[in-house]
């Protein structure tokens, strides 16, 4: 048997490596994404596909196209949310997205209308962080704290300017605020 | 340690930063995203680094003590380094995209480089070990004709005095440029948590070298636990006293300056009194406080570095050199490991509100969990018992022949390729 | 590829795509060059502005920001509630939440059951008591301009369009959560149902058909807007204009573009 030449072996790893190296760059040139932008680093295809997710809110316009003839009650509602006290507030806010109410153009489920007090409140409770400018009801049980109490007089003292204000503590805790209050039911009051 | 026991102090008044009345964190905090496995990770590839420090302190610098645990401490390397980049992949919630570290590697961030990092260090490694055993394996395809030996001859089935000065040339070039290629494997881990600037604990140019010096710090300690534990295992192997106490000596000298470094950080957050410490102070005193000041620093840095110094510059009796040696080793390797704990999971519980501490759950099962964590640890240990069955780790052995090794003496020369051996 | 329609075919032609180039630079070189002299008559100049607009056969493109109006926040959790309907957020993660602050002499507390989702209820006694000044503060991506999230995505998987949006490749992302890190923010976090990063997108597929993201749409205060810089009217035009909003840690120099009005700075 012939003796190899020395580096008979090293020249043998190096056509391995070589051949190795060749094929990560072979299959990683062809496992690239067919849309990737070397310059900025991502995935140019990501874009429409992100863009074409469907939407769940489909805003005020939305609902108008089968609400804003149709009856009395939406009739006042759309004029309310034009220039009333809830004006620039979407119906959905309240009413829950279009996704929830309608599918492929026909409605599937009703859209929330069932608001108790819980949900006037979930805007308009005195909270201590509340922005002072904003509407804000209490009763007069809960009124407990000094600080409370404070707001309180001045709101007495301020009738009429105040944002806060005062109710009766009994009555008030068994009625939709709507009953009384603005609501598309009673526009009067407000 | 005067600032953290201050540290301690100060944070006894006032647990939360910010002067924040409960502790707040941000309402996406609920979960620790980086977990076990990404503590494993560093303190494997310190693994990986520190051992392949101490085979090419032979390799390349000549350093006659390791010359008999120069393949050993190699083999270690490699063995961790197989299974390195297991840990990572585990975390990946999308695993199976693993591969796009090396399709689109997003230069801007640290971690894109880790695929070829980590590649080009395994191919360094990978040739080294093949041309430390070529003469074995040569002898292996000879003897045996088995398809495995053969392959890994190349073909080239003779090993001759001119091929062997080759080999040991290459070797040496290989231990000399894999010693950067290690530090930068490891390093990086460091570097990827010290630019992250949303993490308080991380954000230090200091990370990396600290990463780097506590790596060679586990390297060395762990070699010299297995070194130890091999030895007295099989009858026909003692523990050289010179090899422990040559380990000790740059256990000690690497642990001081991975000391240092550790405590120049905490330090200098201290003293500079900033942003930083006001985050780091409630840490160290809070969720991190037992952790790190009790044990990473208290129990697992001084006592090691007064014992190392009986081992280095005592005159002890061998055994009991060696019983200090090992027991110093092991303190250090814990506190690489609660170091490692301590830095990724620490950081973490600092909530990005700056008004809280987010909470770690332990978890036994799942990919994450502290079974897989002990899995994970433990299959670089059986890919060493694996291999060390088929080939020779130590001078003297002789793989798959038990029996006539127990009648050899233990010479440290390599008794199965009695002409040139590169190691 | 025009980031602006991504309904377009990808890559204009490219023959005409040169021409208006050409067109472009010469138009811009004759603008920098009339420009010294211009400086007194501003009409002029912004004819030729449009002209060079219309040389380079492309309007400009959107710049998008958004704008928090503290003063006006009253943490009624619609805007929580919305995106999370709307971009299927699993639960006990939020790409938008909003948090309250109440500033005592003894400190800070802040706080934000399940990301305000439902609203809030009155803070304790002592905190109503002992308050000096409390706010909600809505919190959402940030779009940052020099965002550390795309930073450190080792695979390219979250980018910017040039319109401002910070988006992330739910096909790309390999799941590390180095972006979940990187961010100061807190605003991202990985999806347990994709299993993978997931943050606010500033509602992209409602904005790129001519809807206002789905938080600004529920907003029932206007407390935030969103809008279109490079358009003279738009409120948030106006604000940016006034320079009197702030961003949220500036000290972590993200070039942020959620602009905050009214933001007390015990804020984080």
């Amino acid at each position: 048997m012939k003796t190899p030449s020395p580096r008979a072996h090293i020249y043998r790893l190096a056509f391995i490596l070589l051949v190795g190296g060749a094929t990560f760059v072979f299959v990683r040139g062809a496992m690239v994404p067919d849309t990737w932008n070397q310059k900025r680093a991502f995935r140019e295809a990501a874009l429409p596909e992100i863009a074409a997710k469907p939407m769940k809110y489909g805003g005020v316009a939305s609902c108008a196209e089968c609400h804003e003839d149709e009856d009395e009650i939406h009739e006042l509602a759309y004029e309310d949310l034009a220039e009333g006290p809830h004006s620039g507030i979407a119906c959905e806010t309240c009413h829950g997205p279009l996704s929830e109410h309608v599918k492929d153009g026909k409605k599937f489920a009703d859209a929330t209308t069932n608001f108790s007090r819980l949900a006037c409140l979930t805007c308009h409770s005195n909270l201590i962080s509340t922005p002072p400018q904003f509407p804000m009801f209490i009763t007069e049980d809960d009124v407990l704290t000094p600080r409370r109490e404070a707001e309180l007089l001045k709101a007495k003292l301020d009738a009429g300017k105040s944002k806060i204000f005062i109710h009766p503590s009994d009555a008030h805790n068994k009625v939709d605020c709507t009953e009384c209050h603005f609501s598309f039911h009673n526009p009067e009051t407000s | 340690m005067d600032f953290l026991i201050a540290a301690a102090n100060t944070a006894a008044a006032s647990d939360l930063p910010n002067q924040a009345l409960t502790n707040f964190v941000y309402a996406n905090e609920e979960h620790i995203l980086w977990s076990l496995m990404i503590v494993i990770y560093p303190y494997m590839t310190g693994i990986i680094a520190g051992a392949f420090v101490v085979s090419s302190l032979y390799h390349v610098f000549q350093l006659q003590a390791f010359k008999s645990i120069a393949r050993f401490a190699l083999v270690f390397s490699f063995c961790f380094g197989a299974f390195a980049g297991l840990p990572l992949t585990l975390h990946l919630t999308q695993p199976f995209r693993a591969f796009n570290i090396f399709l689109t590697p997003h230069f801007t961030a640290a971690m894109s480089v880790f695929g070829y990092v980590y590649g080009t260090y395994m191919v360094i490694l990978t040739i080294e070990i093949w041309l430390v055993y070529r003469e074995f394996f040569v002898r292996k395809a000879n003897e045996t004709k088995h398809i495995i030996w053969k392959i890994l001859t190349l073909g080239v089935n003779q090993v001759t005095p001119e091929s062997l000065a080759v080999d040991k040339k290459l070797i040496g070039f290989l231990a000399g440029l894999g010693i950067p290629v290690a530090f930068i494997l490891h390093g990086y881990v460091g570097f990827i948590f010290g630019s992250i600037k949303a993490v308080a604990w991380w954000a230090t140019p200091l990370q990396p070298i600290i990463f780097l010096a506590s790596a060679v710090v586990s390297g060395i300690a762990m070699l010299l636990l297995a070194y130890t534990f091999l030895m007295k295992r099989r009858p026909n192997r003692s523990i050289d006293p010179k090899v422990i106490k040559t380990l000790a000596v740059c256990l000690w000298m690497s642990f001081f300056i991975a000391f240092a470094l550790e405590l120049l950080e905490v330090g200098y957050a201290y003293f500079e009194h900033g942003h930083h410490w006001t985050l780091i102070g409630p840490l160290l005193s809070g969720p991190l406080y037992n952790t790190y000041v009790i044990w990473q620093i208290g129990i697992f840095s001084f006592p090691p570095i007064i014992i190392l110094g009986f081992v280095v510059l005592g005159k002890l009796r061998n055994g009991l050199m060696i019983f200090l040696a090992n027991v110093a080793a092991l303190l250090l390797v814990l506190q690489v490991l609660f170091m490692r704990y301590n830095v990724v999971i620490g950081g973490q519980f600092i909530s990005r509100s700056d008004r809280g501490f987010a909470e770690f759950h332990w978890h036994w099962f799942g990919r994450e969990g502290i079974l897989m964590t002990v899995l994970v640890f433990l299959l670089p240990f059986f890919l060493f018992a694996f291999l060390s069955r088929y080939i020779p780790i130590f001078p003297g052995d002789h793989p798959n022949h038990p029996k006539a090794s127990t009648k050899e003496d233990d010479t440290p020369k390599d008794s199965e390729s009695p002409t040139t051996s590169p190691a | 590829m025009n980031l602006t329609t991504p309904d377009a075919p990808p890559g204009l032609d490219r023959r005409d795509f040169l021409q208006k180039v050409a067109a472009g630079s010469v138009a811009t070189t004759v603008l920098l060059v009339y420009r010294p002299y211009t400086s007194a008559e501003e009409e002029e100049e912004s004819d030729l502005l449009e002209i060079v607009k219309e040389a380079s056969g492309q309007k400009q493109k959107p710049d998008y920001a958004y704008v928090i109006d503290v003063n006006l926040c009253i943490g009624a959790g619609k805007c929580v509630e919305a995106c999370n309907k709307e971009n299927d957020v699993p639960a006990g993660l939020f790409r938008t939440w909003v948090e309250r602050y109440v500033r005592t002499g003894d400190g800070i507390y802040v706080d934000s059951p399940n990301g305000s989702v439902n609203g809030f209820i009155e803070a304790k006694d002592d905190l109503v008591d002992n308050s000096r000044e409390a706010w909600f503060a809505p919190k959402l991506c940030n779009h940052c301009r020099t965002a550390p999230c795309i930073q450190v995505c080792p695979v390219g998987a979250t980018f910017q369009t040039d319109e401002g949006f910070v988006l992330v490749d739910d096909k790309h992302c390999i799941g590390c959560a180095a972006c979940v890190q990187g961010c100061p923010y807190g605003s991202r976090f990985m999806n347990p149902d994709t299993n993978v990063a997931d943050k606010c997108t500033w509602c992209y597929h409602r904005v790129t058909k001519g809807q206002q993201p789905a938080c600004v749409e529920a907003c029932p205060t206007k407390a935030r807007l969103f809008g279109d810089l490079n358009d003279p009217e738009s409120d948030v035009t106006k604000i940016f204009k006034a320079n009197q909003w702030m961003v949220l840690k500036p000290e972590m120099h993200t070039d942020s573009y959620c602009f905050y009005v009214g933001m007390p700075k015990e804020t984080i």
